[in-house]
């Protein structure tokens, strides 16, 4: 069964894992799954796209990474949020919304609503 | 986590890395086969989906910021694999910026050390000599020589001149210490006290020396060196005080200095005062006070001195000489040898021009390094041509690389590599190259001042030419250091040259269109052969680069005619197997008797076959000169100056006092009459040699043999034999005229002798160093506390005067060869790279049935018509330069027309064969390789 997908525009990768790891420490493999599975499957991440990302936030302090004991019995490499990272996130999705909003007023303009 | 702990933590973040994606891949799968896949399926669909695991993680890489470092070791590791598979590219281009570095980090250091070094003595910089300026030989302008004062005239510059101050005198003086019944020889110096306050170091026990002490019965006190009081007298802090006998006379020991205080240099192991003997005339050195300038100081001293003199302001030489001087200070009887002024011709009194009297200083500095300025620029000229052909080469090499790497870097670029990416590969090849010549080009310095050293090595001894001046600074090759502003200034431009070089070829792809680069256009099958059609620049390199190397070439090989001249020029004696030395007999005991006794005892050795000795050797220092007349002198005062042609000028030859057997020992001819070797008659006058020149001179008629002259004695001496001419002062020194007389004939040889011991010349049959400790042996057994000082042989003294001409031909030889090893690599990579350019025109045209005869003409004519230009260059260039070679040459013209020929011609013959070898490979060209080539 398919569903309609959406390109993911441009940055709003590295947004969409900071929400996730926000929740709680997770694994790269459960954060692509998460991202799938909250959007309704509408967001599906290239999985070549996930990594670099994930490193790139980890370069840039917003991530910190452990290596734990996962379900599997295996190592897993677990990233949680650090406070730079929670404060980037709360600014972008601020960003975001203030955006999204901004385009739902012009997309929903009716030809009466014009002065 | 730091990019520098990333750095370090490298392979444990790759593995990292690895496991969270392999992870990541596990995870997919086995939810596909949670789905019902089967394993197989279910991990290819994984892989499939993940993409490349290595695309991912060079992505992944990259974020990391380690690329840089990355990317470096990839580019120098291809740039290394990229030399491995041109090893001869590598190889010429690592050779010529090693020899290009090593050469001449090498020179500059040792130029930037003698010309640069200051002397080691505080304010060196105001330290003058006292000059006159006279006519210059050519005729064009004014040149210096010394001039002497007399103690009248020091008095009153002391007290009037303002200029200058602390004027004084300084001499050699080498003494004989008894110290513990050993007998020890130290060279010191003798000096105003005036003088020594002017350096203004302070001495490290006791005191300097002061003014009163120079008047005789005051000056028997002695400062000594941190050196020698080191050695001879154990460190002994209480040293003041202490007597101790020089020469037989009782000095009381003042000071110490440290060993920071050198003056004139290393070698000096005492001061004491200086004595002006009465009447004479020295050369007076002083400071510059503060302000005063070497002109106004030239100018105020003119004044004075011109003032003093009145009437008699002019120029005299030599000075006339002084009556007996004080005992002590120098040889009474025959040959009163005033202190000679160094280095100054022998000017005739009788032309010398009588102009008004004009002074000029100059400073120590300049008058040490006057002599060595012509050769030490030269060199740098030298150096600099061979820098030039090296970095000339340099470019004509990576150019060529570059142009044949077009292809490859064409399709690096068509797959994708950026442009920043090309020219960083290319730099990196370029700094692996110069880093790999500049690592060769160190070692080859280090090796370079090595051999600079030894070769201008001279025995440290003051008695022996080449003089520089009496009591200047031993020249101190030896001291000399690698400069590290010389190594980073040639490093740093070949670096420059590499670079830029390295870059063209990388530009130029990113200025075009990459894609039309890839069919790489060799030119047109049509038209001219022309081997630099789209490279003049190298054309242009390459003749300059042959011109330079020619030039070199010729220089070199003029030197080197003019020091197998050199070599070759007859001494007058024969020097092979000849031991020289001095026996040193302390408080007096060396007497004429003791002489001769030791003289029979040498003799008698196995392997002795002729023992002599006397008061100076060839190539010593100072010169003894007497006034000869054909009638007695005056008896009353000193003589008057001699007036040109008036009734008895007199000779001034060079004299020698030797011993009977002395010219049999170092076996100078006799061409007419008798040798010394038997005293003369009682009743009959004291026998005399004169040489060829003075024969020649006709001083004594035509035939001198019997004539009878005179010395500054009433009684007269008789010619009694003609020998051959020696040449005392150097092999590139003409003789003048010089007689021998014996020292039993000298009235007061027995103070001559026990002042300045005479030199031995004992001829052995085998190498004469195997003798010294036999010789020493009987030198103690005749007198347990003499000792042998100063020895050498003849052959060793002889090979010491031409330290400086053989020090500047193997330098210039050196430097030449390498310009031409340089030029012929040029040529060759030029042929060679045009060669491969035009393989496919030559296979056409041998395709069209050109003989291999024919190609290879046609490419031998291209590089002939080069040579022939560059060579032609040269030589002109040589011509109108080889004049600044003419102070360094002996024997042998500027001009001289058999080197330039040989020269260009061995250059030419060389270039040849090395265009023969590529061209010869351009006749092997198969036409169907060629043309499928494109």
């Amino acid at each position: 069964m398919t569903t309609p997908k959406s390109d993911l525009p441009q940055g709003t990768l590295d947004l969409l894992i900071l929400r996730i790891v926000a929740l709680g420490p997770i694994h790269g493999y459960a954060i692509a799954q998460r991202l799938q599975q909250v959007s309704k499957d509408v967001v599906q991440v290239q999985q070549g796209s996930l990594y670099p990302a994930l490193h790139r936030l980890e370069n840039r302090k917003l991530l910190a990474a452990t290596w734990k004991s996962s379900d599997t019995g295996r190592d897993a490499k677990f990233y949680r949020l650090t406070s730079r990272g929670r404060a980037q996130l709360e600014e972008e999705t601020a960003n975001w919304e203030r955006l999204a909003e901004g385009i739902r007023l012009i997309l929903r303009i009716a030809q009466g609503d014009l002065p | 986590m730091t990019w520098w702990q990333r750095l370090r933590n490298r392979d444990r973040l790759e593995y990292e890395l690895d496991a969270e994606l392999r992870d990541h891949l596990e995870r997919l799968a086995a939810d596909y086969v949670a789905a019902g896949m089967a394993p197989d399926a279910a991990r290819r669909k994984a892989r499939l989906e993940f993409g490349g695991l290595d695309q991912v993680k060079e992505v992944c890489r990259d974020e990391r910021g380690l690329g840089f470092v990355d990317d470096l070791s990839q580019d120098v590791r291809y740039a290394l694999r990229g030399f491995g598979k041109a090893p001869g590219f590598a190889a010429i281009a690592i050779s010529t910026l090693a020899l290009g570095i090593g050469a001449n980090s090498a020179i500059f250091s040792a130029v930037n050390a003698v010309l640069l070094r200051s002397l080691p003595y505080a304010h060196a910089e105001q330290f003058v000599r006292l000059f006159e300026e006279v006519d210059a030989e050519n005729g064009a302008g004014t040149a210096v020589r010394p001039t002497g004062i007399t103690k009248t005239e020091l008095d009153e510059l002391r007290a009037r001149a303002k200029t200058v101050t602390d004027l004084g005198v300084f001499v050699p003086r080498t003494v004989t210490l008894d110290r513990r019944g050993e007998t020890i020889r130290l060279s010191g110096i003798a000096l105003s006290p005036a003088l020594m306050e002017a350096f203004g170091a302070q001495p490290m026990i006791g005191r300097l020396l002061e003014r009163r002490e120079e008047s005789a019965g005051l000056n028997r006190v002695l400062i000594l060196s941190h050196g020698a009081w080191r050695r001879h007298f154990d460190s002994n802090p209480q040293i003041l005080g202490t007597v101790v006998s020089l020469d037989g006379d009782q000095y009381s020991v003042v000071g110490v200095m440290p060993s920071s205080f050198q003056f004139p240099d290393a070698e000096a192991q005492f001061w004491t005062p200086f004595i002006w003997p009465a009447m004479a005339r020295l050369i007076v050195s002083g400071r510059l006070a503060d302000g005063a300038s070497i002109r106004t100081a030239s100018d105020e001293v003119t004044n004075i001195l011109r003032q003093m003199r009145g009437g008699a302001a002019y120029a005299t030489w030599p000075p006339p000489p002084p009556p007996p001087p004080p005992p002590g200070m120098a040889p009474k009887g025959m040959p009163p040898a005033p202190p000679p002024p160094s280095g100054a011709a022998a000017a005739d009194p009788q032309t010398t021009a009588r102009k008004p009297l004009r002074i000029r200083f100059v400073g120590f500095q300049q008058e040490l390094v006057a002599p060595i300025k012509p050769a030490l620029l030269v060199m740098t000229v030298a150096v600099a041509f061979v820098l030039l052909i090296g970095c000339a080469n340099m470019a004509g090499l990576l150019l060529a690389r570059g142009a044949a790497r077009q292809r490859e870097l064409a399709v690096r670029a068509a797959l994708g590599a950026g442009r920043s990416r090309l020219i960083r590969q290319v730099l990196t090849e370029s700094l692996v190259l110069a880093l790999a010549g500049g690592a060769a080009g160190t070692a080859l310095a280090f090796g370079g001042i090595r051999l600079l050293q030894s070769l201008g090595a001279v025995l440290p001894r003051r008695d022996l030419r080449p003089a520089f001046y009496p009591a200047f600074s031993l020249p101190r090759l030896s001291e000399i250091g690698l400069d590290i502003s010389a190594l980073q200034f040639t490093l740093g431009l070949s670096l420059l040259t590499g670079l830029i070089f390295g870059l063209l070829p990388a530009l130029r792809l990113s200025r075009s269109d990459r894609t039309d680069l890839l069919p790489e256009p060799s030119g047109s099958a049509v038209g001219g052969f022309d081997l630099f059609r789209r490279h003049r620049i190298r054309g242009v390199l390459i003749v300059a680069e042959i011109a330079l190397a020619t030039v070199l070439f010729i220089g070199g090989g003029l030197l080197i005619h003019s020091f197998v001249k050199l070599s070759s020029v007859q001494p007058g004696y024969d020097p092979d197997n000849v031991l020289t030395f001095q026996v040193v007999v302390p408080q007096g005991g060396s007497t004429l008797a003791l002489l001769d006794d030791l003289a029979t005892r040498l003799r008698s050795l196995p392997g002795v076959t002729a023992v002599g000795y006397a008061d100076k050797l060839p190539m010593s220092v100072g010169r003894g000169v007497v006034p000869l007349r054909k009638t007695p002198a005056p008896l009353a005062g000193p003589p008057p100056p001699p007036t040109p042609g008036g009734d008895n000028p007199p000779e001034f030859p060079d004299l020698r006092i030797v011993s009977r057997a002395y010219l049999d020992a170092m076996k100078i001819p006799i061409i007419q009459g008798r040798s010394l070797e038997h005293a003369s008659a009682s009743g009959s006058p004291r026998a005399m040699l004169i040489n060829r020149t003075l024969a020649r001179s006709g001083f004594l008629g035509a035939d001198p043999i019997g004539a009878q002259i005179y010395g500054s004695g009433p009684a007269p001496w008789e010619v009694v034999g003609i020998v051959e001419d020696v040449r005392q002062l150097g092999l590139d020194v003409q003789p003048g005229s010089q007689v021998f007389i014996a020292y039993d004939d000298v009235p007061s040889a027995a103070g001559i002798v026990a002042t300045s011991p005479p030199y031995f010349t004992v001829r052995t049959e085998s190498d004469p160093r195997a003798f010294v400790s036999s010789i020493r042996a009987v030198v103690e057994q005749l007198d347990a506390r003499a000792a042998l000082d100063n020895v050498a042989t003849m052959d060793q003294v002889i090979s010491n005067s031409m330290v400086r001409p053989r020090l500047n031909t193997v330098i210039v030889a050196t430097f030449a060869a390498l310009a031409v090893v340089l030029a012929v690599i040029g040529i060759y990579g030029v042929v060679s790279f045009a060669v491969v350019q035009r393989t496919r025109e030559i296979g056409v045209r041998v395709a069209l049935g050109a003989r291999r005869s024919q190609v290879l003409g046609l490419v031998m004519r291209q590089t002939m018509v080069v040579t022939a230009i560059g060579i032609g260059v040269g030589v002109a260039g040589g011509v109108a330069v080889t004049r600044y070679l003419s102070g360094m040459l002996f024997g042998v013209t500027p001009l001289d027309p058999l080197t330039f020929i040989a020269a260009s011609t061995a250059f030419a013959a060389v270039a040849i064969v090395s265009a023969l070898i590529p061209a010869r490979r351009a006749t092997m060209v198969d036409p169907m390789i060629a043309l499928r080539s494109e």
